[in-house]
């Protein structure tokens, strides 16, 4: 194609492989374009495109999904044969193909790549790996392997950018040439099976509105399901079906047809592979085999896999409680400064209770979702994850389930999301919908706010035998209260209305690799961005709604009340004493008795965090009162003046006191009267039994579209309320101080425990619903899952509280 | 007046926006939208 004087070439190429083989990194290095690179199988479920230049050449490459075979059993595979021919809408047709072939692992690779190969398309094969290859003593002689398979063959490290310039090249000079199509010796029925029933498949082209190839036609021959079978039943009906059946019959000649592909195919790559690749006999088992020994075994496996997840939790307490609290007291402080520059009205009330509270509440857990994706981002890169999925394959077939299931669900820890379009590398369509149906149970990111609030709040700092926090602990155990909930569903599934048999389940354990810096980088980008994201977007809209609702009508009458019972109370004290301003009066005498008892408060604050039990607490309380009450006799010695002040202060203090309280009523009745407190007053009897009471009802309801909003609904609810005072600064403190109308503590260990129950089991995710309906293709799937999870939650949630009550907590 | 004129903008820009939203996680569920919605490709 010639635009101008320049010539400007334009091709389209496929890239194909097995999955880990380094395909994504590939097009990543090509086409520039973000992608997730992680280190096991099944990553990418989509063809994903990009483009790459090659000096007057514009190349869009299609990252296709990476299978082990053209087979169309699965959703994925069937992508791939069809976008090979270019029968995805949207998708141009592939002019060449690359085909991705993992060096360290030659002979499977090829499996595919003689599929891909058969296609005849102009195809240049990218060798990765070699170095891993090389360490465990398998040599590669390249220019064997592209003079047997007819295709040049291209070394690349892409990660580190080797052999790019290369492969653009040669892909370059290939594509101006016509491909050749690889010949295997297939047995001669077999093969004549595939030329009638490639005949049969031509006469029904006009119907199926394209023109079938002799490739498809072995697929079809030897599959005899999938999409293109269902098309070819449909338009060639009857007749075609069992002129089908009898070209099958013949072309086996009693034995399997898949069993005449693959000795065909492996027959043919096991010869090649004497000639090309050379591997030097090593003694005994290699690093990688004793540490996959471990990693891979059912106890000293399983021990590592938990104590590896132990850790982690723990390292979420212990990292990022610095930053939390820095996030947490900025939030404090740009609330107070912004609350200063500002008239009391309905408009500061909007920024302050509504906007800084809600969204602040929640970006302070933005360090804690730093710290599990930084774990979670190593362990991938690292090639552990994978030995998990082994692992986890022996104890999920004992549920009907298999290792293929724990990939999506493992990912279900980040999002159910990705989770669910995950389980498209799932050929069993029941064992598909039991994934999806399972997917939503494990605890994603968005309860990591939830679960961190309340233990931060209601589970003392303190160690389990002498190493564990216990804090770290019973974060780690709520990430199990949705697995334990979804081993009995999907028992129940596997055993009954999704009953298939078992499939072998198929996984490559990928090589270990050092972690990289650039793609943990990018994970933690890509996640701390993404909750940025979601906090100033739709937390953001949602925080204001909920004011809005918690807010108006705002009665003039409940004003007018407390103001009154205001004047009422400040006419029984003294202009000095109404009138003292700490900030401006910074230098009077009660000022000076104010900064003595802060600098006391301050104490016991720091008491209270350091404290290893309650007697120690008591006495670092009684020794700071002593050292305060010395302090201001001190003062009050020095003259008649200071004396009478101390009087003055003690008075200003109970007033300041009495303030508060009115504040606080005055607050509680205007949200009782809000909108929000008459809706939540509807639904508190059903909530009740959980622990619960109106406020912490409403905002669950209002977190059923996402859940991380209870915490920017909750600090919204209790600063209008009027919940907060001096010494409630952080959303932690005023959760642990908030109180029932009777003055009781609202919030219990019981009522923690439940809350969080009910947010590990229960579907508060509207797009989590909206793609398992998209997924399904069904709405009876997002249904019955948010109907299941939201009884099991409220269920799990009674429960909890009842006994967790009944046992003092 | 000009404080609840501001409040009433806020208001409605944030309702205006969860219904987008609400529109757009329904444009996923019939299939229309690609994107998972979680918000990695909004």
């Amino acid at each position: 194609m010639t635009e101008g004087h320049a010539r400007h070439d334009r091709h389209v190429i496929a890239l194909m492989g097995n999955p880990n083989t380094g395909k994504s990194s590939l097009f990543s290095a090509l086409t520039g374009t973000r992608q997730k690179v992680a280190n096991f199988p099944g990553v990418t479920v989509e063809a994903k495109i990009g483009t790459a230049r090659f000096e007057n050449s514009e190349i869009t490459v299609i990252d296709l999904p990476g299978t082990y075979s053209m087979a169309a059993r699965s959703p994925d595979e069937r992508v791939a044969t069809d976008a090979l021919l270019g029968r995805i809408e949207g998708t141009p047709k592939p002019d060449g193909v690359i085909i991705v072939l993992d060096a360290s692992s030659l002979d499977r690779n090829l499996y595919i790549g003689t599929q891909i190969l058969e296609f005849g398309l102009p195809a240049v094969v990218a060798l990765t790996m070699v170095d891993v290859a090389e360490s465990r003593g398998i040599t590669v002689d390249v220019a064997k392997l592209s003079e047997t398979l007819g295709v040049p063959v291209v070394v690349i490290n892409a990660p580190k950018g080797r052999g790019l310039d290369d492969l653009k090249s040669t892909l370059h000079r290939t594509l101006h040439h016509p491909g050749k199509v690889l010949e295997l010796d297939y047995p001669d029925d077999f093969l004549r099976g595939v030329n009638t029933l490639y005949n049969e498949l031509c006469d029904l082209g006009v119907k199926l509105g394209f023109k079938p190839t002799r490739p498809e036609a072995l697929r079809l021959l030897v599959d005899g399901a999938g999409p293109f079978f269902d098309e070819c039943e449909e338009v060639g009906g009857e007749e075609f079906i069992s002129k089908f059946f009898e070209i099958r019959e013949k072309a086996a000649g009693g034995r399997s047809l898949s069993m005449h592909e693959a000795q065909t195919r492996y027959g043919a790559i096991g010869k090649w592979m004497q000639e090309v690749k050379q591997t030097e006999t090593r003694e005994g088992r290699t690093r990688t085999d004793i540490v996959d020994g471990i990693l891979t075994h059912k106890f000293w496996g399983s021990l590592v896999f938990i104590v590896v997840m132990g850790l982690i939790f723990q390292s979420i307490y212990s990292w990022s409680g610095p930053l939390m609290d820095a996030i947490d007291g900025s939030f404090g402080a740009l609330g107070e400064w912004v609350g200063g520059m500002m008239s009391d009205g309905a408009l500061k009330s909007l920024v302050v209770d509504g906007v800084i509270a809600g969204v602040g509440g929640v970006l302070i857990f933005l360090p804690q979702i730093l710290v599990l994706f930084l774990f979670i981002a190593i362990l991938e890169d690292l090639g552990y994850m994978a030995r998990a999925a082994f692992l986890m394959d022996r104890l999920m077939s004992r549920f009907g389930l298999n290792g293929r299931s724990f990939i999506p669900m493992l990912s279900g820890f980040a999002c159910a999301i990705p989770a669910i379009m995950g389980t498209r590398v799932i050929e069993d369509r029941n064992t598909r919908l039991t994934t999806i149906f399972l997917a939503p149970f494990m605890s994603c990111s968005a309860r990591l706010p939830v679960y961190v609030l309340f233990i931060a709040a209601f589970v003392p700092q303190m160690k389990v035998l002498g190493f564990i926090e216990l804090q770290g602990l019973v974060l780690f155990a709520m990430y199990w209260v949705g697995v334990f909930a979804a081993i009995p569903t999907a028992l129940v599934l596997k055993k009954g209305i999704l009953k298939s048999k078992a499939t072998p389940f198929l996984l490559e354990l990928p090589s270990y690799k050092t972690p990289r810096l650039k793609a943990v980088g990018r994970t933690l980008w890509d996640r701390g961005g993404s909750f940025i994201k979601r906090a100033g977007t739709i937390i953001l809209a949602v925080s204001v709604l909920v004011w809005a609702a918690g807010y108006f009508p705002h009665s003039q009458e409940v004003d007018d009340k407390y103001d009154a019972q205001l004047a009422e109370v400040e006419s029984a004290y003294a202009d000095s004493i109404l009138e003292f301003n700490p900030e401006e009066d910074a230098d009077s005498l009660l000022a000076q008795y104010k900064a003595i008892d802060d600098a006391h408060e301050e104490r016991v604050a720091e008491a209270e965090e350091a404290a290893e039990d309650d007697d120690a607490l008591e006495q670092a309380i009684s020794e700071s009162k002593a050292e305060r009450n010395a302090e201001m006799a001190k003062l009050a010695a020095k003259s008649a003046d200071a004396e009478q002040a101390l009087s003055h202060y003690a008075d200003w203090k109970a007033l300041e006191e009495r303030r508060g309280e009115i504040e606080n009523l005055r607050g509680g009745e205007h949200l009782e009267d809000s909108f929000l407190g008459r809706a939540g007053h509807v639904i508190e009897p059903a909530v009740e039994p959980l622990g619960w009471d109106w406020r912490i009802g409403m905002a669950a309801i209002a977190s059923f579209p996402a859940r991380e909003v209870i915490v920017a609904t909750l600090g919204t609810i209790f600063n209008l309320g009027g919940d907060e005072d001096e010494e409630s600064e952080t959303l932690r403190e005023v959760v642990k101080n908030a109180e029932r109308k009777d003055g009781s503590k609202l919030f219990t260990l019981a009522t923690a425990l439940s809350i969080m129950v009910f947010f590990a089991l229960c579907a508060q995710c509207a797009a989590t619903l909206a793609v398992m309906r998209r997924e399904t293709n069904s709405w009876k799937w997002p249904i019955a899952s948010f109907l299941y999870m939201t009884v099991l939650a409220y269920i799990g949630a009674l429960v909890t509280y009842q006994v967790a009550h009944a046992l003092g907590g | 007046m000009l404080e609840y004129i501001t409040i009433a903008a806020i208001i409605l820009a944030a309702a205006g926006f969860t219904g987008w939203r609400a529109w757009q996680t329904l444009r996923v569920a019939s299939g229309s939208k690609a994107c998972g919605g979680c918000e990695k490709c909004d």
